[in-house]
């Protein structure tokens, strides 16, 4: 195992790029704007139907 | 269940475990064995996380408690996806460089051999008492509702995943996961399906949606904010963020999972994808629930779902009682379906005084089966004081014997098999790693390599299998130990993420500030499980926030009393 006090995030996060969706920041982005339109679309079912 | 529905069962069980023995085949060192080889692709790896955390009481217990409690369940993942951009950014990068086996062996490298000791013993004790609660949780409701014997059933999950599990090891468990998750999705939509279908032939899925919203089931999010309120959007976001960045960054079960993707993008993205999958499956999960709660508005249902208290009490010289109470029921039954169907028809029109007195009705009807309900579970506790008066996790199974179709019957059976086996194999995978890596190589034999360790971690596998089906064979007479395994996690999980974050971010904490503030992060948990109400998912934030706080604590005063000298 090497030291795992070296800063291993930077070298990697430049390194690769993701399989699909062209970069990191985007997938991340992509993410989080699922999780709002999931609790939008929740809140909006919850009112409609409660 | 008909001849059918056992050749698609049996078929499904013979398929999962001769496909994990072939696909994990060759297995030659270490990495081969407890890694993939480091790998896999990213929906392999994706899936296999989800089939992890899904175990086969998520399939029973989730709709149930949709039934009971409405769909503010789906908000417990709401901290789910930060979590996994969390992790995506940090400990994948980090697992992936060091090419660390076990989460554990990092923290040595990182602090010392006791706080690795300590996380990894952590996680032994709690996964290994859980590992044998996943089998015999589904196992003693399948046995239940189906007559079949408890103990049999439990052999047949656990003897069926410890073959393939112990045979090929990660990848055996990451391929079989796979494919347990396809049938597993299979099996709830086409349950989905024929519930749709079996509504009274006027009631459309909107109205029956209305029905189950009327009564309180879709009650998908709650701002307001409450210590005590176990499901709201808070707990739900900050504590579920606390608890899920542990279970995903600091278990052994799951760090397993991604540590096999072949590069450090695959595993990325393989927690990404979870992070943005896993609440609308939930939420359809959830949905079911909601939409057998509505189906059971206009048709009647059991008094009591779980059998074999209904046995027990038919038994009992409460059994008149009890039939009389069955009688009431179904006529009471009868005039909530008749309130149903009148709300339908109003709540098609524009006329909300309309709306409003047929769901005045349906609250009505609604209130007295209810009260037959408590009467029955009354009897229950009259008759043993121990009885069980909830019935959650019979509701799902009970429909699906009930109404759906020879073939699909069998079908979703083995969806819960494949859910039980799924969770399983992590668990018991996860398990031998942490023996063998953290205990067994690190302290006695620092030299083994090859096939020695391949051979060990099977018998490993092997040890912790017959570990776990014996708990679950002995669970039964545990009675309200097993809620106390089952919030042992969230006594765990925060105080071993504390470690982890401040081996991760604060460079700065050493050793014994760590593993001293990690004693007092636990202290703390304790501390407020014994004396508060707070809901469980709050614990994860006081285990981590405390951990840290006293470890950085504990560092800077170290470092002025050094100075002070």
């Amino acid at each position: 195992m090497q030291n795992p006090n070296e800063p291993v995030e930077r070298i990697v996060i430049e390194e690769e790029r993701p399989p699909v969706g062209g970069t990191w920041r985007r997938l991340y982005t992509i993410v989080l704007l699922t999780l709002v339109a999931d609790v939008v679309i929740f809140w909006i079912f919850t009112k409609v139907f409660s | 269940m008909r001849p059918v529905d056992f050749v698609v069962l049996i078929s499904a069980l013979v398929f999962f475990v001769a496909y994990g023995v072939w696909k994990g085949r060759k297995q030659k060192d270490l990495e081969g064995y407890l890694l993939a080889g480091r790998s896999q692709r990213w929906y392999t790896v994706a899936l296999a996380i989800m089939a992890t955390q899904a175990s086969a009481i998520t399939f029973l217990s989730t709709p149930g408690q949709a039934y009971t409690d409405g769909m503010r369940f789906v908000q417990f993942y709401l901290g789910l996806p930060i979590a996994m951009i969390v992790l995506s950014i940090t400990a994948v990068p980090i697992f992936h460089r060091l090419k660390v086996y076990t989460a554990y062996e990092y923290l040595e490298g990182r602090f010392d051999l006791k706080t690795r000791s300590l996380a990894a013993f952590l996680f032994l004790i709690q996964r290994g008492l859980a590992c044998g609660l996943t089998i015999y949780a589904p196992a003693i409701i399948i046995s239940t509702l189906m007559r079949w014997d408890l103990g049999i059933t439990i052999l047949v999950i656990g003897i069926a995943v410890v073959t393939y599990t112990a045979s090929g090891g990660t990848k055996a468990v990451n391929h079989t996961n796979f494919q347990q998750m396809v049938v597993i999705m299979v099996g709830m939509f086409a349950a989905f399906v024929v519930l749709i279908m079996s509504l009274p032939r006027d009631v459309s899925m909107l109205d029956a949606t209305r029905v189950a919203g009327h009564m309180g089931k879709l009650n998908a999010i709650d701002f307001s904010f409450d210590w005590q309120n176990r499901y709201n959007f808070w707990s739900g976001l900050i504590g579920g963020f606390f608890l899920q960045l542990a279970y995903f960054g600091t278990d052994q079960s799951q760090v397993q999972r991604y540590l096999s993707g072949s590069s450090v993008g695959q595993s990325r993205l393989a927690l990404l994808f979870n992070g943005m999958i896993k609440i609308p499956m939930q939420f359809f999960i959830l949905f079911i629930g909601a939409m057998v709660f509505a189906f059971y508005q206009f048709t009647a249902p059991p008094l009591f779902f779980n059998t074999a208290e209904v046995r027990t009490i038919q038994a009992s010289p409460y059994a008149s009682e009890y039939e009389r109470l069955e009688q009431e029921h179904r006529l009471a039954a009868e005039v909530k379906s008749r309130a149903a169907l009148d709300y339908v028809e109003a709540s098609r029109g524009d006329d909300p005084a309309l709306v409003a007195a047929a769901g005045a009705r349906l609250d009505a009807a609604d209130e007295r089966v209810h009260e037959l309900r408590e009467q029955a579970t009354g009897l229950f506790t009259r008759n043993n004081p121990e009885a069980a008066t909830t019935d959650t996790n019979y509701v799902f199974l009970t429909f699906v014997l009930g109404y759906l179709p020879v073939g699909l019957v069998g079908l979703v059976m083995a969806a819960i098999f494949a859910a039980a086996m799924s969770s399983t194999a992590s668990e018991l995978n996860a398990l031998a790693s942490t023996t063998i890596v953290d205990i067994y190589k690190r302290m006695f034999h620092h030299d083994a390599t090859g096939l020695h360790m391949v051979l060990i971690s099977k018998v490993a596998t092997v040890l912790w299998g017959a570990f776990a089906i014996g708990f679950a064979m002995y669970a039964n007479r545990l009675g309200s130990l097993i809620e106390a395994v089952n919030i042992l996690g969230s006594l765990f999980y925060g105080t071993i993420l504390g470690i982890f974050l401040l081996a991760f971010y604060v460079k700065r904490v050493g050793a014994s500030a760590a593993f001293l503030g990690a004693l007092v992060g636990e202290a703390a948990v304790i501390w407020t499980f014994r004396t508060s109400d707070i809901s469980f998912l709050w614990y994860n934030v006081v285990g981590c926030l405390v951990t840290v706080g006293a470890a950085l604590v504990i560092q800077e005063s170290g470092r002025l009393r050094t100075r002070d000298a």
